[in-house]
């Protein structure tokens, strides 16, 4: 079996080890027992790395425990739960991360690497294809991020490019408060060099009424509807409900998300409804099926509607709203 | 030393090289931080495992083939149907065992050697009982002289400096303040094995400093703190009842894990002894070398006897029969001190108490036959225990056999009989007042008659809503919860229709109690969420 080299961290395991064999047995009484091997695999080429690169780099931070400590523990969480066997690769990249950011560990080392799980778990709960894509660019951007609070920053706004929708606000007030290098660096890596904060805050990329994608779905294609669906504003926000489940609704050019909301009803007039098909039809020069359609709401650069017979929430681009 | 003595000493120090009882060798994976850094193949795979349950076992068949003339073989286990026999007016049965069995007066002590417990052992003079706990000593690799050197014998004037160390004197002269004094500690304090000889002739007060150093594994002088090493502990008293020169106290008592009778001489080896006298045979002169154990691997085989398994159907028959003890209905209106702790502390007189429990079937109430409920390190030492006996067995799971056998030394001075109750009047179980082992063995038989005729192995409410709990509260909605809720409700109510209250369902009860209000305040997070 593979084993721990580094000396300081051996001395560090000697030292502890009645605390971290506490740690195992707690948490294999809440979860059951886990394969010695899975643990050393983790521990030996995830862990000592970042360990060894912290000290070398930060020798004089001697927090090799804590470090170790706080890795060790998210390890048994997730290897309880079998996070770090369904997504090992994506956890192994995302740890890899904290590799290249020995810096961001000598201070409060516990903020980055929760962090760092944390957004793995709403990346994939949002977008999980865009997982791997939001890690390689943090993997690329970390080594220049100054802080932790820039690595918070980074991460939100990579976040946004992978189509958290949601979280477009908070990661524009991110942005604009970076510093003029870091904004670059994060463009940069995100593959936008050159876009501006204005060109970051347009939803759509074009300037025309434009078909850009479809939401939602069934609950048992994992969509989030049980039923048709249908959409409406409150206060100039998209929500959409089937009657049961209810929505938050966010979307722009980089991805939406559906955020649970709380229950609320669809009042939407019949001559409304026509009103909203006859500006988006005229403006877009585009014929909708009328009939069909069971809910429209126009806001937001964006036109959404829903037909009586989809699970799908249909999005246009519409600058002109 | 002539030839033939050396022959004949050469005789004795042979340790068996056959396994002693050839079992599959177990597989320990368990994860310690240990593996990732030490080279363990020493002490993990099949290989040393086996290696060392077995020397345990050498050990054990050579105390008793050759050190302690002790022909009893009261820990039994059986392979199938063992051959009965049937003696004298009193009908007494014995059987001849068709597994391994075990004398308890040498297993016990050497299981606690390994567990690390606190082991009393009592009897009446000269039947060994010093004579065993030093060669436990001296198998966990202790010289002669050193271990009786460390012997504490109780005796009326003992003090707490003799026990634990005295100031030394010329600081007494200069210190200004008492942590400047040091202590001049006994040696006895730091070995592993510590043996405490006539336990019940030491004076109270300094029973309480042992306790200190047997209950928190330290010991106190004038500020000064001796941190003790985890040891394995060896009492003696003559008589256990109390009849020393002084009583000894309550808490020191709670503290025994196991208690183990030193039997009689059986006249029929006297043959033997006169052997050893002619030989000046002594027997803790010449433990062979392949039976002492190093800290190290006791540390090990503490381990590995933890790491036994103690399967779920074994596990839910503790469980019932140690719920059936503490209940006491007359000690309250309310459930949760229905419990002979709040009568005891109440004062009032138990048996008055006790025939106010009117109603019940005296026989199926086991908890009737006794004054008191189980503590929490009880159970624990019997988990530990028959886990400690699956280990010298050669077994990875521990089997039920592991737990009856080891279940009346350990409750031995803990769970007093209830003298007058009705189950003692039956004709043959008049004799259970006086013997206490066969008593607890008895009432763990019962138990477990009653567990198989209500079918709790495939039929227990609790297991379902336990495990359902177990799977935890992520994702679960409100209508689930309010259903769960439902479920737990309904089931109380069809409880609650049963005639008469034991204690095995009051502990059901609660249960479900717990498990409504751990819903009820997930359910008012789920509302506040929303």
């Amino acid at each position: 079996m593979e084993k721990v080299t580094y000396k300081p961290l051996i001395e560090v395991l000697k030292k502890h080890n009645e605390l971290y064999n506490g740690l195992y047995k707690q948490c294999e009484m809440t979860y059951g027992p886990i394969p010695s091997e899975l643990i050393t695999k983790w521990v030996v080429n995830s862990i000592e790395p970042i360990v060894k690169n912290m000290h070398e780099r930060f020798p004089e931070s001697n927090n090799i425990h804590p470090v170790f400590e706080i890795l060790y523990t998210r390890i048994l969480k997730l290897l309880a739960n079998k996070s770090a066997i369904s997504y090992e690769n994506e956890y192994k990249k995302a740890w890899a991360i904290l590799e290249k950011a020995p810096h961001l560990l000598t201070h409060n080392p516990g903020l980055p690497i929760r962090a760092l799980d944390a957004a793995l778990l709403k990346i994939r709960a949002y977008a999980p294809k865009e997982t791997i894509r939001w890690i390689m660019r943090m993997t690329r951007a970390v080594p220049n991020l100054q802080s932790t609070d820039e690595f918070l920053k980074a991460g939100r706004i990579f976040a946004w490019f992978s189509g958290l929708a949601h979280l477009k606000e908070n990661a524009l007030t991110d942005f604009k408060s970076l510093s003029q290098p870091t904004k670059e660096l994060i463009l940069s890596t995100a593959g936008f060099d050159g876009f501006t904060i204005d060109k970051l805050e347009q939803t759509w990329h074009n300037k025309e009424n434009y078909f850009h994608e479809t939401a939602g779905g069934f609950k048992g294609f994992n969509g989030p509807f049980r039923k048709p669906p249908k959409v409406t504003l409150i206060d100039d926000k998209i929500f959409a409900t089937d009657s049961n489940n209810h929505f938050a609704f966010f979307v722009d050019r980089f991805g939406h998300s559906f955020l649970p909301a709380p229950k609320f009803e669809v009042n939407l007039s019949s001559q409304a409804l026509k009103n909203a098909i006859a500006l988006f039809s005229k403006k877009s020069r585009t014929s909708l099926p009328e009939s069909n359609i069971s809910s429209m709401v126009i806001a937001n650069q964006t036109a959404v509607f829903t037909l009586d017979n989809s699970h799908l929430l249909y999005i246009f681009s519409h600058p002109d709203s | 030393m002539s030839d033939f003595v050396k022959k004949v000493l050469g005789f004795y120090k042979k340790v068996p090289s056959a396994p002693t009882n050839p079992q599959k060798p177990p597989t320990f994976e368990k994860f310690e931080i240990e593996d990732l850094y030490e080279d363990n193949s020493s002490t993990k795979g099949s290989g040393p495992a086996k290696a060392l349950d077995e020397k345990v076992r050498q050990a054990y068949f050579w105390i008793t083939n050759t050190a302690i003339i002790s022909p009893y073989y009261d820990i039994e286990f059986n392979e199938g149907d063992a051959k009965k026999f049937i003696f004298g007016d009193s009908k007494v049965e014995v059987t001849l065992p068709s597994d391994q069995s075990y004398s308890s007066f040498v297993l016990l002590p050497l299981l606690n050697l390994f567990a690390r417990g606190k082991c009393l052992i009592v009897g009446g003079p000269g039947r060994g009982k010093t004579a065993t706990s030093i060669l436990m000593g001296l198998i966990a690799g202790y010289n002669k002289t050193d271990v009786q050197r460390a012997i504490q014998h109780g005796q009326p004037q003992m003090t707490i400096s003799d026990l634990l160390g005295h100031p030394l004197p010329a600081d007494m002269v200069k210190a200004e303040k008492t942590s400047d004094i040091r202590i001049a500690w006994r040696n006895w304090l730091s070995m592993t094995v510590k043996i405490i000889d006539e336990y019940n002739r030491i004076p109270t007060r300094t029973q309480s400093a042992l306790l200190t150093v047997l209950a928190d594994n330290y010991a106190e002088i004038f500020d000064q703190i001796y941190e003790c090493p985890d040891a394995a502990w060896y009492l003696t008293a003559n008589d256990d009842a109390g009849g020393g020169t002084y009583k000894v106290i309550e808490a020191l008592k709670d503290r025994i894990d196991i208690v183990v009778r030193a039997l009689h001489f059986n006249t029929r080896f006297i043959e033997d002894l006169l052997k050893r006298i002619e030989l000046n045979f002594k027997p803790e002169s010449i433990i062979p070398e392949e039976i002492i154990f190093s800290t190290e691997e006791i540390n090990t085989i503490n381990k590995e006897i933890r790491k036994i398994e103690i399967s779920k159907p074994l596990r839910k028959r503790i469980e019932f029969f140690c719920r059936q003890f503490e209940f006491f209905e007359p000690a309250s209106t309310r459930l949760e001190y229905m419990t002979k702790d709040v009568a005891k502390l109440s004062g009032l007189d138990m048996k008055t108490l006790f025939r106010k429990e009117g109603g019940k079937d005296q026989v199926k109430d086991l908890g009737s036959q006794s004054t008191n409920g189980l503590s929490v390190r009880k159970i624990m030492t019997l988990l530990m225990f028959s886990k400690a006996m699956a280990y010298f067995r050669g077994n990875k799971e521990v089997d039920i056999e592991d737990i009856r056998q080891v279940l009346p030394f350990v409750l031995h001075d803990t769970l007093s009989p209830h003298l007058e109750s009705s189950f003692f009047d039956q004709p043959d179980n008049e004799s259970l007042r006086i013997d206490r082992i066969v008593w607890l063995r008895k009432l763990f038989d019962l138990s477990c008659d009653e567990f198989a005729s209500q079918d709790l192995d495939r039929d227990d409410p609790v297991d379902v809503f336990e495990e359902e709990f177990q799977k935890g509260l992520d994702n679960v909605s409100l209508n689930d919860v309010d259903k769960r809720l439902l479920q737990i409700e309904k089931q109380l109510q069809k409880w609650s229709e049963e005639k008469k209250l034991y204690g095995y369902r009051a502990d059901d009860i609660l249960k479900l109690k717990y498990l409504h209000q751990r819903y009820g305040n997930y359910k008012r997070w789920l509302q506040w969420k929303k």
